[in-house]
């Protein structure tokens, strides 16, 4: 068995004293980074690379892979406490963790995301042990017609899980979309819908400071109205809920068991493709959760499936980018395009040799990932109690420190003014969306999936010479196709099955 | 009254001659003293990309020329003039610099409506070159340049070829290189370098377009991908297997090309002193080595030089862009 004595090696690496040490500050700054709403590891991770120049590159590479899969276990702490996503990949967290974080049963919530975090990271690096070279070919059958569809959808499923009115949800997402129009087109270059007396308007309205702002400051904004509204009296306030519970009860574990298997096996899967697949593959998780479930009406209340579910994808997404640029030397995403310079920089390049040439870096690593996962649910499960007690303090000194966070969060990630107006207008926006009973987890969604849609329907026409057609001649294309008209004539056909049962 | 009256006015007088003796003081001293704070590079790109490397790596290797220190910023978006636009209506003191390309500062002008002209800023000096590669999946049907253009000359309008996008210089060197060698290529924008490598490796183009550096990244032995021709007027160090199209009988060269510009209103005398403390950077032999080992073409130009290289593409560009009617 020469992957266990590979394996073995690896962690001969890995165990060094200096290569540890790295594990251990890539998981706390990696915690850190999610935790700071706005600054991600993408950020965090080109702010260090230049300290790793001169490093031996293996223990380079253990440190910023540490970053950003510790990132991801950082990334829901915020949701869950305050509503405000840390990470883009925590975003359908806030759905179910803030609910339960104000029953008093934040504890619970944090536990199962770090424990779903653990099973989904380590899942997610026996995965990249065994199938690494496998994979990474067959994710590369996915070209610019594959990406069309599955960005189509993607719109058209997806919304119809967070929860809320359709058509409401589908109302979001093309209003995401067109968000996500504004400033540069993808593959042309050019610049739309940014007239000149707003100039800022060319770089494009980032999503992260739409995020904050749709669920951080629209919650605070929320509880200002609150308390508003109790003349200022803190005692009607109803927000400030009891500890009911630290750590997941019985039930709490068996009913996330499922949830945490299926999320770690999904994201991992979606996490091979390009694009941002920790993020995407959250929002397959909870759809599928709720489909699933056999009480989909507690989805959004608070229910534990909820956070354990999309918490384990994003971490064995995060694994499972990291194949293409192992296995090709192929960056599917900025933050691995990050990782390979890293790489770079010492002369090594990543690809079907790697693992050949540069034994040491590769098997060095995926040890070091073992390691890293383990260190990081021993970090963040006694910060379990500290942290749910922050769920305690009052509105009145909390929402002060979250809207302060949010701001400093928009300026840090491109430096500019223009994301903290774009994080107070969709703050307001948020907060009036709650209000007309509408859930802006589509809006995002939209946001996030408008570019690849875009740039690959430019690319698909091009490819295929405009005959529309090949698109069902191409297997994968065609199954696509053939979910999404099943997708769409679903309704109907329920509606008419309905009917002739009420009929006999 | 009146005597505290003049009192008083003297000592205003006294404050206000003193305030001005500090702040000339202050002045001179600065003047003399640049680099007194923190230099900040900006990058109209990302972090990832070799713009960002390549100016994290200047910064890195500055540290003895710039004590104070250079942090790099990136500010992404509107296909690179939000980040130029930013140092262009910088305060021109010296500590704001654009790490810049050829698309932004001349070539993409003509497609891209941007806020900001050609005499918006100052150049320092030039940096080095990404000399455009053209790559291809492994295939027998072509194994060198020749056999590529026999192919695409037979098969009109099926060849496509991925670029980095259309505002790239990339692209403008496809179209110079099609026009050379007599064929008809169907240019694929996809976004940024990184995403033309898995359309090229599956199949979905038959080649892309991109710099050297990623020729030095994906066409190493053992791999898919096979770097047919350099576009450069000699093979470049860091990767000296790839033969260039002039030594295949067509005769193309281009490009991207970085330079550090700074506002155009920034002092003469702390110019100088970047170009100088910058010219010595670019001939430490470790940062050399550092960007030999990414296929990094380190070139030093002064100022005039390399306003004369950008004013030719400039031109260049323009008439490809008038050809294909994409001129705005």
């Amino acid at each position: 068995m020469s992957v266990w004595n590979d394996l073995l090696f690896g962690f001969s690496v890995a165990l060094l004293p200096i290569n540890l040490l790295a594990a251990a500050s890539g998981a706390v700054i990696g915690t850190i980074v999610g935790v700071l709403p706005g600054l991600g590891p993408a950020g965090a991770i080109a702010v260090l690379l230049p300290i790793t120049f001169g490093i031996d590159p293996s223990t380079a590479l253990v440190l910023l892979a540490g970053i950003y899969y510790g990132s991801m276990y950082g990334g829901s702490i915020t949701s869950i406490l305050v509503k405000v996503p840390g990470e883009a990949a925590s975003v359908v967290t806030t759905l179910d963790g803030y609910q339960m974080a104000r029953q008093g049963r934040a504890g619970p919530a944090l536990a199962i995301a770090a424990i779903g975090s653990w099973v989904a990271g380590t899942f997610g690096v026996i995965g990249i042990t065994f199938l690494a070279p496998m994979l990474a070919k067959a994710a590369l059958t996915f070209g610019p017609p594959e990406y069309l569809c599955l960005a189509a959808l993607a719109l058209l499923l997806l919304p119809q899980v967070t929860g809320g009115a359709i058509w409401k949800s589908y109302a979001l997402v093309a209003v995401g979309v067109l968000i996500a129009t504004i400033g540069q087109d993808p593959t042309g270059g050019l610049i739309r819908f940014a007239p000149d007396f707003i100039p800022p308007l060319r770089q494009g309205i980032d999503f992260v400071p739409v995020v904050m702002g749709l669920y951080g400051v629209a919650e605070v904004l929320r509880s200002a109205e609150e308390w508003i509204m109790s003349s200022g009296r803190p005692e009607h306030v109803t927000s400030t809920p009891k500890l009911a519970q630290l750590w997941p009860s019985r039930e709490d574990l068996k009913r996330s068991a499922a949830p945490i298997g299926r999320g770690t096996v999904l994201g991992f899967l979606i996490g091979l493709l390009p694009g941002p697949g920790n993020i995407i593959s959250t929002y397959i998780s909870y759809g599928l959760e709720k489909k699933l479930s056999k009480h989909p009406e507690e989805f959004g209340k608070g229910a534990i499936e909820g956070v354990a579910g999309p918490e384990s994808a994003n971490n064995s997404a995060t694994a499972g980018q990291l194949i293409p640029l192992l296995a090709l030397g192929i960056p599917f995403s900025s933050i691995t395009g990050l990782l390979l310079g890293g790489i770079m920089i010492h002369g090594i390049v990543p690809g079907p040799r790697l693992i050949v040439d540069h034994p040491h870096l590769f098997w060095g690593l995926i040890a070091s990932m073992y390691i890293g996962n383990v260190m990081l649910l021993i970090l963040n499960l006694p910060m379990v109690g500290l942290f749910a007690k922050l769920s305690l303090l009052t509105p009145r000194l909390l929402t002060p420190l979250v809207l302060l966070f949010c701001i400093v969060g928009a300026f840090s990630i491109n430096n500019s003014l223009m994301d903290v107006w774009v994080l107070i207008l969709s703050g307001c926006v948020g907060y009036l969306l709650q209000k007309a009973g509408y859930e802006p987890a589509p809006l995002v969604l939209g946001m996030i999936v408008g570019p690849m849609l875009e740039a690959s329907l430019t690319q698909t026409g091009l490819i295929i010479e405009g005959n529309w057609l090949q698109l069902f001649s191409r297997p994968l294309t065609a199954i696509m196709l053939a979910l999404m008209i099943a997708v769409l004539l679903w309704p109907i056909f329920t509606r008419a099955h309905n009917r002739s049962k009420k009929l006999a | 009254m009146r005597s505290y009256d003049r009192l008083r006015r003297s000592f205003m007088l006294g404050a206000v001659l003193a305030v001005a003796a500090a702040f000339a003081l202050s002045a001179c001293s600065n003047q003399s003293e640049y680099p007194s704070k923190v230099v900040k590079i900006i990058v109209p790109f990302g972090p990832g990309g070799p713009s960002d490397l390549n100016a994290r790596m200047i910064a890195e290797h500055s540290k003895t020329e710039f004590p104070k220190g250079i942090v790099v910023t990136n500010a992404p978006g509107g296909s690179a003039t939000t980040g130029t636009f930013q140092v262009v209506s910088a305060e021109p003191d010296g500590y704001t610099w654009l790490y810049g390309g050829t698309a932004e500062l001349a070539s993409a002008l003509h497609y891209i409506p941007a806020p900001y002209t050609r005499d918006d800023y100052q150049l320092v000096l030039k940096v080095g070159n990404m000399p455009t590669v053209l790559l291809v999946k492994k295939d027998p049907r072509w194994s060198n340049l020749k056999e590529f253009v026999e192919y695409a000359r037979n098969n009109p309008g099926t060849v496509k070829v991925g670029t980095p996008g259309d505002a790239s210089v990339n692209r403008l060197v496809g179209e110079m290189f099609a026009e050379t060698a007599g064929i008809k290529l169907v240019m694929v924008p996809f976004s940024g370098n990184a995403a033309v490598i898995p359309g090229v490796l599956g199949g979905h183009v038959q080649a892309g377009l991109l710099n050297a550096p990623d020729a030095k990244a994906h066409a190493k032995e053992g791999a898919d991908i096979l770097a047919l021709a350099v576009f450069a007027k000699q093979r470049v160090a860091g990767i000296p297997d790839v033969p260039t199209a002039t030594e295949q009988g067509f005769d193309v060269t281009g490009t991207v090309s970085h330079y550090i510009a700074v506002p155009k209103a920034t002092p003469k005398k702390v110019v100088n002193v970047i170009h100088d403390r910058l010219k010595k950077v670019l001939a430490d032999p470790a940062y050399l080595k550092a960007e030999e080992a990414v296929a990094f073409q380190v070139e030093y130009q002064d100022a005039a030089v390399a306003r004369k290289e950008l004013d030719r593409w400039y031109e260049v560009a323009g008439n490809i862009y008038k050809r294909l009617g994409m001129k705005k």
